[in-house]
């Protein structure tokens, strides 16, 4: 199970995404990171983000808007990178690693600011972490 | 972003560890690092994949965050108000993408309002029911919806005195979707 790979690091979370790779984007809500695995085709996995986050990127950092078709650009460049790390903080605070260094941080809130889903037959969605409010709340994804 | 024990010290308050939460009277032998225990843990009997069951989520939240508004910034307490506000008073159909338009909404509310407080009501007296309430009935999925829903309500319905300021929230809130 997904969840059971989550390793603790002091006030930290590891994730197991590492080595999953950015393969669309869904703009269903407001902006949507879809991962899938090297063998697959389909995204198993979706990063609903919807707090301004942080991209660094080619040295140069920048806050980006979810609800902003500019961002949903910006993102689309990322395709095919994959994931090398991805942690939380236990109080919201989302950082994810490129392979190609590339950083993307999606912080804490006073409102829901990131939800990671897994996605099930059908695009069924299951939300496995969300972090916002001071908190990450871990979920069963099954 | 800081953490509730960073944010309680801040905010001039001493956490207790051990016996019932400080601030919301839940019946747990850690206080209130129990009570978020609690929290964290989501009740996941409750199947949050579902949108429908999504509005159970925005009520767990918002009620906790207001039983404990002394481990929250000062203005999450107009955040997770208006958005109960939002749903009683004008049955808004909350999703997740709301609440970014919401604190957007707040951040332009807040430059004119940096003399507004919502003092929260005094400790323990802010609902009879609790985190250790809801985890008591994880055998019966619909009871505990129930009792969500009644936990927010009557959360909702202590902060009274402030009704009047976070329909201000939500009127320009509503103005801004429409």
């Amino acid at each position: 199970m997904i969840k059971s790979n989550i390793i603790a690091q002091g006030k930290s979370y590891i994730l197991p995404l590492e080595g999953l790779i950015i393969s669309g984007i869904d703009l269903q809500h407001f902006l949507g990171i879809e991962l899938k695995t090297e063998n697959s085709n389909n995204p198993i996995i979706v990063i609903d983000i919807f707090a301004n986050f942080t991209l660094n990127r080619f040295n140069q950092s920048k806050v980006l808007d979810p609800n902003n078709i500019e961002t949903a650009k910006i993102i689309l460049d990322l395709i095919e990178l994959k994931i090398k790390k991805a942690e939380c903080s236990n109080t919201g605070d989302l950082y994810i690693t490129l392979d190609d260094n590339t950083e993307i941080t999606i912080p804490d809130s006073n409102f829901e600011s990131w939800i990671i889903k897994t996605i099930r037959q059908e695009r069924i969605k299951n939300s496995w972490v969300i972090g916002g409010v001071g908190s990450t709340t871990f979920f069963d994804p099954n | 972003m800081q953490d509730y024990i960073d944010l309680a010290k801040k905010n001039g308050v001493m956490l207790l560890d051990d016996g019932p939460c400080q601030f919301c009277g839940a019946h747990t032998q850690r206080g209130v690092h129990e009570c978020l225990e609690i929290f964290n843990v989501g009740f996941q009997d409750i199947d949050f994949s579902n949108p429908e069951n999504h509005k159970y989520r925005f009520f767990i939240v918002d009620a906790h965050t207001l039983q404990h508004p002394e481990i929250h910034g000062r203005w999450n307490n107009h955040f997770h108000l208006s958005r109960l506000h939002l749903i009683f008073n004008y049955q808004i159909n909350w999703t997740y993408a709301h609440s970014p338009r919401l604190s957007d909404h707040l951040n332009r509310y807040k430059k004119d309002k940096s003399d507004e407080y919502l003092t929260p009501p005094p400790l323990l007296h802010r609902g009879h029911i609790t985190t250790t309430d809801i985890l008591a009935v994880s055998d019966n999925t619909t009871k505990r919806k129930a009792l969500v829903t009644q936990w927010a309500q009557e959360v909702y319905d202590i902060w009274g005195a402030h009704h009047s300021t976070v329909d201000v929230v939500a009127q320009g809130f509503l103005k801004s979707l429409y």
